[in-house]
């Protein structure tokens, strides 16, 4: 099937798009797991990114909370919104300056590495297919429904899901919530 | 621009799966009025004629403000539920357990503090949920479900706090036959007044309370004076304590974490016997391991649905409610009668004399309103210090104690078993003194600000509130006379300064919290960060070993004290934010009675005041009466 939005190719142009390097992140800033949304009856794609920092040990990278969202629309990509959430009311008790989490979380240490991306890029196809079903009326199955779920469940970095509940209730509840 | 084919897909958990559509109601409302079980209290026909009583005699005098407050005591108590409210600190797991009760998962919980309306759930044969403005008007009606939360949490509020009640009805039989309403509070101990008042009118009318308090934290300061002046001292007539998060405790010292719980209740209870009158029993909500066997007693959700069904049916119910209900109307008397005297000092002087008096009392009114904002600010103020104060002393602490154990594993033989078997007990000792340390200079700083807070009320309310130059709080102050005040004037002297007194108390509490009343740290729940150092280092030569190890400990030592202090600025907070609360619901309630003062002297005829003394003494009969009820 033709594949219509290219969710990871988009994620990569965002690393260099002017707008993104315009927003003067702080430095050190990586993609976290892209949120899908609905603002103004339009489809649109939320990247948070957030703060790794590795301790030269495996599985010992700690994570630190969302700092910045980007939202683009989609297809097009087009930039809507950049949020830096230090300044939200509603992250006024997360302390950014302290990690929170360590990747890898306990649910994916049993995975080798290949294993692990080979299961984002399906999670990233997934959510290719989901806007095509949603923008173009493309065929989805119950089964893509519940693989995506399975796979953002899984992937998700626990200590993250709070703040991801908070930056969209809906896609937390329909894909992330226990 | 592409039109969605499908907007509410996210909306939906399931790919198929649609919302539930809302059922009509079953029957008439005269047949479902019908079937409603009776657990409405008998107030018996003294008390009932007694309130009556009193809202006549505060109408008849133009307090009608009071009269409909004890009017209001009545209504409450003669509702046909039993409403048990839900509190504890933020992020306690209050919203967690209320879901589990009730068996839906309808109340938003995370880390993230979410409940700022107050939230009644009953039992309905529609699932729905209304949302109240705090004017009591509708303001819409959605499906009891997660997702009809939206736009109604303060995270979705956009800094604004929305107050206001939802009314949760669902179909749960348990809830149905025993008529209970549970209430889920936001979280005690923020600074924000609006919702410390919401907190407190719904703990003020409530049958029961479930205080919940987190297993790695328990029962701070701010919990002690949280129970003792919301629950306590309004006599709420039942209270249970439930132990949330047990399960992020060690398996080995659960059992520990519930005895020093009851331990500390005990403690408590042996020290003020007279407001610590009932045990308050000890529930852990959760399925949890245990060492202890006999915990399995207390533990798990029938349990409390349990407990929570007999309160209803319980024996003591009647008398319980009763004394709640003359405590409360007692209340009301006191600012009566205090109100009274007020004004008969007014109508006693000549028309010249008392409309200066009325004029210079309504200006310093003002003057009060304002002091008492820029006393709230300073009170902010001093939090944020404290706090700041708090970060400075952890961060020293974190530098010494890594130094310190730098130099231990730098002289120890075997580093590996130092790392393995020493340092994690080592670390624990540490932090215990560390948290003794910063447990006694939290403890001075809120002594010293509580006591400013006291006497900057104090001052500001006998110079802005009380006109008279020859109060009784002056007479009691200064006792030059060597003559004892008579009952009437302590009397006064307690209503008076309500104010101050609450702070004096909060005062009093944290110069006693010796004994371990403001548990910064939680000693049991810290980590000692062990696992990060890696295996292959103890292959290394011993001098490697020890010098790999002391770059952990600078790591793993700030990291670790961090985390154990993460939520105390919260609890420093909570205890600043008590203060102030208390003393605002108290502020509230006095300026309405001085507003009703200066109206009714303005109104009055110079030497009006004789038939006043007449109503006082009849108002001090009542209290005498609700107080035979008390006792």
């Amino acid at each position: 099937m033709e594949k219509k939005t290219d969710i990871k190719k988009i994620l990569k142009t965002m690393k260099t798009s002017p707008f993104v390097l315009g927003c003067g992140m702080e430095p050190g800033v990586g993609q976290g797991l892209p949120v899908l949304t609905v603002r103004g009856g339009r489809l649109c794609l939320m990247v948070p990114y957030l703060k790794y920092k590795k301790t030269g040990k495996p599985d010992a990278t700690l994570v630190y909370p969302i700092m910045y969202t980007v939202t683009v629309t989609l297809p097009e990509s087009a930039p809507v919104s950049f949020e830096d959430l230090r300044f939200e009311s509603a992250f006024r008790l997360v302390d950014f300056t302290k990690p929170i989490g360590t990747f890898r979380h306990d649910a994916i240490k049993k995975y080798t590495k290949d294993e692990y991306f080979a299961m984002k890029d399906e999670l990233l196809e997934l959510y290719g297919r989901t806007a095509d079903m949603l923008l173009y009326g493309d065929e989805y199955s119950e089964r893509d429904d519940r693989r995506m779920r399975e796979l953002l469940r899984l992937l998700t970095e626990p200590s993250l899901k709070p703040i991801y509940a908070v930056l969209d209730r809906d896609f937390f509840e329909k894909y992330m919530e226990a | 621009m592409e039109k969605l084919k499908d907007p509410d897909f996210f909306k939906r958990k399931t790919y198929e799966g649609q919302a539930e559509a809302v059922r009509p109601r079953a029957g008439t409302p005269q047949e479902r009025k019908a079937k409603q079980p009776e657990v409405r209290v008998d107030l018996g026909e003294p008390l009932s004629e007694l309130i009556s009583r009193t809202s006549a005699e505060l109408a008849g005098e133009g307090q009608k403000r009071l009269a409909a407050a004890v009017e209001a005591v009545r209504r409450e108590a003669g509702k046909n539920s039993f409403t048990v409210a839900v509190v504890g600190e933020f992020n306690s797991g209050k919203s967690t357990l209320v879901n589990r009760l009730i068996e839906r998962d309808i109340l938003p919980t995370g880390l993230l503090p979410t409940t700022a309306l107050m939230t009644r759930i009953r039992y309905s044969g529609n699932e729905t949920m209304t949302i109240f403005d705090t004017a009591g008007t509708r303001k819409g009606i959605r499906p009891a479900e997660r997702s009809s939360w939206e736009g109604l949490t303060a995270e979705n509020f956009g800094g604004k706090d929305p107050v206001g009640t939802v009314l949760v009805g669902i179909r749960s039989p348990w809830l149905g036959k025993s008529r209970l309403e549970i209430v889920d509070t936001p979280g005690v101990g923020d600074l924000e007044e609006r919702r410390a008042k919401v907190v407190s009118d719904a703990i003020f009318a409530s049958d029961a309370a479930i205080i919940t308090t987190r297993a790695t934290q328990p029962l701070g300061l701010s919990e002690k004076l949280f129970i003792e002046q919301r629950l306590l001292s309004h006599r709420t007539p039942f209270l249970m304590l439930a132990v949330t998060m047990l399960d992020d405790v060690p398996t080995e010292e659960r059992a520990g974490v519930i005895d020093y719980i009851r331990k500390k209740l005990e403690l408590w209870r042996q020290e003020d016997p007279e407001k610590w009158r009932a045990q308050i029993p000890v529930v852990i909500p959760y399925e949890t391991e245990t060492t202890d066997e006999s915990l399995k007693s207390v533990m798990g959700l029938e349990n409390i649905r349990r407990v929570l069904s007999s309160w209803v049916t319980d024996p003591e119910r009647v008398r319980l409610t009763r004394e709640w209900v003359a405590s409360r109307a007692a209340e009301y008397v006191d600012l009566g009668i205090l109100a009274l005297r007020e004004k008969q000092a007014l109508l006693a002087a000549d028309e010249e004399k008392r409309q200066e008096l009325i004029a210079q009392k309504e200006e310093k009114l003002e003057d009060a309103a304002r002091q008492w904002e820029s006393m709230r600010l300073e009170m902010m103020k001093r939090c944020g210090d404290c706090c700041e104060m708090f970060r400075k002393r952890a961060g020293e602490y974190a530098s010494t104690v890594t130094e310190r154990l730098q130099y231990e594993v730098s002289h120890s033989g075997n580093p590996r078993k130092w790392w393995l078997e020493d340092y994690p007990y080592r670390l624990k000792v540490e932090l215990a003194s560390m948290a003794s340390g910063l447990e006694n200079a939290a403890t001075k700083r809120i002594t010293e600000d509580a006591r400013w807070f006291n006497t900057s009320m104090e001052q500001s309310f006998k110079t802005h509130v009380l006109v008279n130059q020859d109060t009784i709080v002056d007479k009691i102050a200064t006792p030059d006379t060597g003559e004892m005040p008579e009952l009437e004037d302590l009397d006064r002297q307690r209503v008076a300064a309500r104010v101050g007194t609450t702070v004096l108390t909060i005062a009093g509490y944290a110069i006693c919290a010796s004994m371990g009343a403001l548990p910064i740290l939680a000693t049991m729940g810290i980590g000692t960060g062990a696992s990060v150092v890696s295996e292959k280092i103890f292959k290394s030569k011993v001098e490697k070993q020890r010098e790999a190890l002391k770059e952990a400990l600078a790591r793993n030592v700030p990291l670790t004290i961090e985390e154990a202090v993460a939520d105390s600025e919260q609890r420093l907070q909570s205890v600043y934010g008590d203060m102030i609360g208390a003393a605002r619901t108290q502020e509230d309630a006095w300026m309405q009675t001085q507003r009703e003062i200066i109206r009714g002297a303005d109104n009055g005829k110079p030497g009006a005041d004789s038939g006043i003394k007449q109503q006082i003494e009849r108002l001090m009969e009542l209290k005498s009466s609700y107080e035979a009820v008390i006792s």
